[in-house]
């Protein structure tokens, strides 16, 4: 195992075929979410187009779990986790506890939603709570 | 761009709407990455422009930001030119 600490309150583990990167709350760290998993997918030989998708929907879902993080959780971790399991590559997002929401003011009607978003680049992904759990599967060349 | 950076593209937006500029184009060749949260700028900088018989338009999108724009149907509603000088003629 590897365990890395990344600078910007990150944390980065390489346990073989698993992968978990914990970081702080904060904007910055989408970016670094986004490098954490195109690493992964190169690691693994996916192609650019893949790796593109896969970093959209990274910063879709911890955007997702950011934006809905409750206050009191702001000094937790949000935990980004990569497995391989056969041809398949499944990335889960799981922040603290998320309570139930209103949806932030609307901008306008067209935008799509992170959720909306993940699910046209990755059609079995699956949500749980207001942001507070996302997984999603890259299948690998 | 994304929900830590999209702020600076929306001030940029809104100053130039209240300098009473409604014609914006976004150069967006040096950009490398964009979320849903940059596409909710622009569609909401278009919005505005239009409230004025403005416009906006994406100029030199990369191919992610393409792919983003044509998976979520934008690139039906957004105005892209290839480059620059297309504009600005």
């Amino acid at each position: 195992m590897i365990d890395t600490q990344v600078s910007g309150g990150s944390t980065a583990v390489d346990d073989g075929d698993r992968f978990v990167l914990e970081i702080v709350p904060v904007g910055e760290n989408i970016r670094t979410a986004r490098l954490f998993g195109a690493s992964i997918a190169r690691h693994f030989r996916c192609d650019e187009e893949q790796v593109e998708d896969l970093k959209l929907a990274l910063s879709e879902a911890v955007g997702r779990a950011l934006r809905n993080l409750p206050a009191a959780s702001l000094s937790a971790t949000i935990r980004v986790t990569a497995v391989k399991a056969g041809s398949g590559l499944t990335f889960a997002i799981e922040s603290p506890t998320v309570e139930e929401v209103e949806a932030p003011a609307a901008e306008p009607e067209v935008e799509p939603s992170e959720e909306e978003l993940i699910m046209a680049l990755f059609p079995d992904a699956s949500f749980e709570g207001s942001g507070g759990y996302t997984e999603f599967t890259l299948l690998l060349p | 761009m994304d929900i830590y950076t999209a702020g600076k593209l929306r001030d940029a937006v809104n100053e130039t709407v209240e300098n009473s500029r409604y014609r914006l184009a976004v150069d967006l060749a040096d950009m490398e990455f964009m979320d849903s949260s940059g596409l909710g700028v622009l569609i909401a900088a278009l919005k505005r422009l239009k409230e004025h018989d403005g416009e906006l338009v994406l100029v030199s999108p990369r191919d992610q930001m393409r792919r983003i724009l044509k998976l979520t149907g934008l690139d039906k509603i957004l105005t892209i030119a290839e480059r620059l000088d297309e504009v600005t003629a």
